[in-house]
């Protein structure tokens, strides 16, 4: 079947709905074909909704969002200075982390 | 049904169901006993300890103000400071608090039978450890995140605040002293162990390069590299124990084992962080997470039976793995997972700092160490699956059942706890080692307790394989906790000496470093030394002096705690810190006591050392024993010395507290309160929660 760009359809509700309704049957068809008789779509949404949530979880607990985090704080705080480079944050970070107790017995 | 009769009942149900668990695995005297019943009784005890003591200790004794800012609020930096969901503080809490010690405790433990460890861990940890931590983070959350060190100076003054200073710098030494040691002994002669471990190294400095230089900040793609390369250099240290040519390079006797050790916590503690450091921790802590995660679902699927038996003879202080009766020596041996002093130092300056709400205290706090006092049950668990012979084959040294496999066996029957040739070489053999005789130091037992759990839960053909991932795992974050322990005994030392020559101090000055981390690194280098040619094991002396050495810190944490409550007027609710520190006291200065002046040889260390002279002396221990007995008997006076500072650190601590109680008591004017003003918080409830 022919993928249906969202940009081309004009009625920006309809393109949603079409979106989303495509998104379902993509995701139905992959349930199906990998869950088999133990296919159901609810099971299905949920794993597909928690699969993100994991990751931002995942994230948070290793710290890789710290970046961001630091980004997020420095536009709102210091907006008149331009922030440090990723590379430049995070060498920074890890020198910062490692000069305390950090791990126990 | 009204929702409070509802709840009512729901916790009586618990409380029954508790109550019935505990007293069946405490009265039970069968031929073995469900290791469900163990997770039960855990489960219960510490719902019914959450929902109500550590609510009671939240609203009554230390009143939880959740419109209070926090640090983290107040001093935002988004970086240091900065308020993060409840969870995830949880997360980083728990993979700081929990390392090796809840698995190598429970297990030397069991020696005493089953029982008396896993009560001490419930009632320890629900009346003990969690209180600690509890009040240890909420104290310093209402001090601007400060250290314990600087709160017993504060509070106390200037001699509470030093004795928590040094006594942190050498719990540090010894501690990783007695991780290298149970380090080493699990790669002694095990070509495949020695590789798996081995090759953690260049994984972790790969890891590090990547998420510096090729994907900067890229931590948890990393890390998932890392931990595929790590199941694969398991996979590996099978290949290389096959062949013949590889397998000589890594068979190594636990000396050159040892020196190996020493010179890593020497790179590690000189390199920058990122190329070894920093990426081993986050490899460890995935691995430790994944695998404690993994043996929960093992144990709960398989529910294994508990073969040990409830208490063994060895209660009275003769048993093989260590020396000393019940009491004082299970509560100095299980020191993490009932009650662990390291855990305040964790719990104050590093997680207040990420606290977004002073309600978040009782859940990181309190459940943080409920989690790991689980850690320490299922360790106790998987220790106590194995055949009573076959655990104590493993892990008494050679210097007390003999070298011999038929004499060891012969000895270990001779208990009561029949054990064949056979039986352990086939063992061995499932396990892809050499031998499993004498193979102390916990780890070896714990990894084939793991195996035999994880094999009959997930396939029973890998057992060679899952026990070395089990090896690798308890090296992997022991090597972890031995590298940051360097570098922050390195800092602490050149904090120490930047006072008597400034430049001393200055953590990047290069002469400065490499004489602190060399200072730091023969200090426990010279204990690993001696516990490896100890033909004891070096286990037994090593690690009681670490127990000693954790509740003397844990005991220095609930004197401060006990202090500011008096200080604060809450002199009625004192107890409640006042109780596990005079437990610790009596515990700690029992021990002492029976360390110093036991005439016993295998639990005194004066008698231990004057037992040794006598026979150097009469020409009666054969050479290889006599060419190293000098340097024990020096070992065994030193550590009874250690033993006398730690007893006497501890009661300088309480006698402090007790007298700045007493002045306070009396009207007169004692330091004031060090806490910081109360700022309305200005969070909306629920914006870190998303």
């Amino acid at each position: 079947m022919k993928k249906i760009e969202p940009e081309a359809i004009p009625d920006k509700k309809l393109a949603l709905k079409i979106c989303h309704s495509e998104r379902q049957r993509r995701i139905r068809s992959w349930s199906r074909r990998f869950f088999g008789r133990l296919h159901s779509l609810r099971m299905t949404h949920f794993i597909y909704r928690a699969i993100p949530r994991l990751i931002y979880i995942l994230r948070q607990l290793t710290g890789e969002d710290a970046y961001e985090r630091y980004l997020a704080h420095h536009a709102e705080h210091h907006p008149d200075q331009s922030p440090l480079s990723r590379g430049d944050f995070f060498r920074q970070e890890q020198e910062r982390k490692w000069d305390g107790v950090k791990r126990c017995c | 049904m009204p929702k409070n009769l509802a709840s009512t009942v729901g916790w009586l149900f618990v409380s029954i169901l508790g109550a019935a668990a505990v007293g069946g695995i405490a009265l039970h005297r069968g031929e073995s006993i469900n290791a469900i019943w163990f997770i039960v009784a855990a489960l219960c005890v510490y719902a019914i300890a959450y929902r109500f003591y550590s609510a009671w200790i939240a609203t009554k004794v230390l009143v939880l103000d959740p419109t209070r800012a926090t640090p983290a609020e107040r001093f935002n930096d988004g970086r240091d400071f900065v308020p993060t969901n409840r969870w995830i503080v949880f997360g980083h809490h728990f993979a700081a608090i929990a390392g090796p010690g809840p698995l190598v405790g429970p297990t030397l433990a069991a020696q005493f039978g089953y029982l008396p460890g896993t009560l001490w861990i419930l009632v320890g940890a629900v009346l003990g450890g969690c209180v600690q931590d509890m009040v240890t983070l909420f104290f310093s959350t209402r001090r601007n995140g400060r250290s314990l060190g600087q709160m017993a100076r504060d509070e106390l003054g200037p001699i509470g605040g030093a004795a928590a200073l040094v006594g942190t710098l050498v719990i540090m030494i010894i501690l990783i002293a007695v991780l290298g040691l149970v380090v080493v002994n699990a790669m002694k002669h095990s070509p495949w162990a020695t590789s798996t471990v081995f090759a953690t190294l260049p994984i972790a400095i790969l890891i590090g390069l990547y998420i510096r230089n090729i994907r900067p900040g890229q931590v948890l793609e990393g890390t998932l590299i890392g931990v595929a390369l790590l199941l694969f250099a398991v996979v590996a240290g099978g290949w290389v124990d096959h062949s013949a040519a590889l397998r000589g390079y890594f068979d190594m006797e636990g000396l050159s084992l040892a020196w190996f050790v020493i010179g890593y916590g020497f790179l590690a503690a000189i390199l920058p962080v990122w190329l070894l450091l920093a990426p081993r921790d986050y490899l460890s802590t995935f691995m430790k997470l994944g695998t404690i995660i993994l043996l929960a679902i093992a144990i709960v699927l398989l529910r294994p039976e508990i073969k040990m038996p409830a208490l063994t003879q060895f209660t009275d202080g003769s048993g093989p793995i260590f020396g000393g009766s019940l009491f004082p020596f299970v509560f100095i041996t299980v020191a993490c997972g009932a009650i662990s002093g390291f855990h305040s130092l964790i719990a104050s300056g590093t997680t207040p700092k990420l606290l977004a709400n002073e309600r978040d205290i009782r859940m990181i706090g309190y459940g943080g160490m409920m989690l790991e006092s689980f850690v320490a049950i299922m360790a106790m668990i998987a220790a106590t699956v194995l055949d009573p012979g076959v655990f104590f084959a493993i892990n008494s040294p050679a210097g007390i059942v003999g070298k011999e496999a038929a004499d060891a066996v012969a000895k270990i029957s001779s208990w009561g706890f029949p054990v064949t040739v056979e039986q352990m070489n086939e063992l061995a053999r499932q396990m892809g080692e050499a031998t499993l005789f004498a193979r102390t130091g916990g780890a070896p037992s714990l990894a084939v307790g793991m195996a035999s759990i994880f094999g009959s839960a997930f396939g029973q053909s890998l057992l060679a394989m899952w026990y070395h991932f089990a090896i690798m795992f308890e090296a992997i974050f022991i090597l972890t906790t031995l590298d940051a322990g360097t570098r922050v005994g390195r800092f602490m030392l050149q904090d120490l000496l930047g006072n008597i020559w400034q430049p001393m101090g200055r953590t990047s000055w290069y002469p400065s470093v490499i004489i602190t981390s060399a200072t730091v690194v023969a200090a426990w280098g010279y204990f690993l030394y001696i516990g490896v040619i100890d033909p004891n094991g070096g286990v037994n002396i090593l690690w009681p002096l670490f127990g000693m050495s954790n509740q003397m810190l844990a005991g220095i944490a609930l004197a401060v705690a006990t202090g500011i409550l008096v200080k604060c007027g809450k002199l009625k609710y004192a107890w409640v810190t006042g109780l596990p520190l005079t437990w610790l006291v009596i515990v700690t200065t029992s021990a002492a006591w029976e360390k110093i002046m036991s005439t016993d040889v295998r639990v005194g260390f004066f008698a231990g050392a004057n037992d040794m002279a006598a026979k150097l002396a009469a020409g009666t221990l054969p050479p290889d024993k006599a060419a190293v007995a000098p340097q024990l008997i020096f070992n065994q006076h030193l550590d009874a010395w250690l033993t006398l500072f730690f007893v006497t650190v501890i009661w300088v601590v309480v006698i402090d507290m007790l007298r700045v109680c007493l002045r306070h008591y009396r009207g007169k004017p004692v330091l004031p309160l060090a806490e910081s003003p109360h700022s309305p918080s200005r969070l909306v409830e629920d914006w870190v929660r998303d």
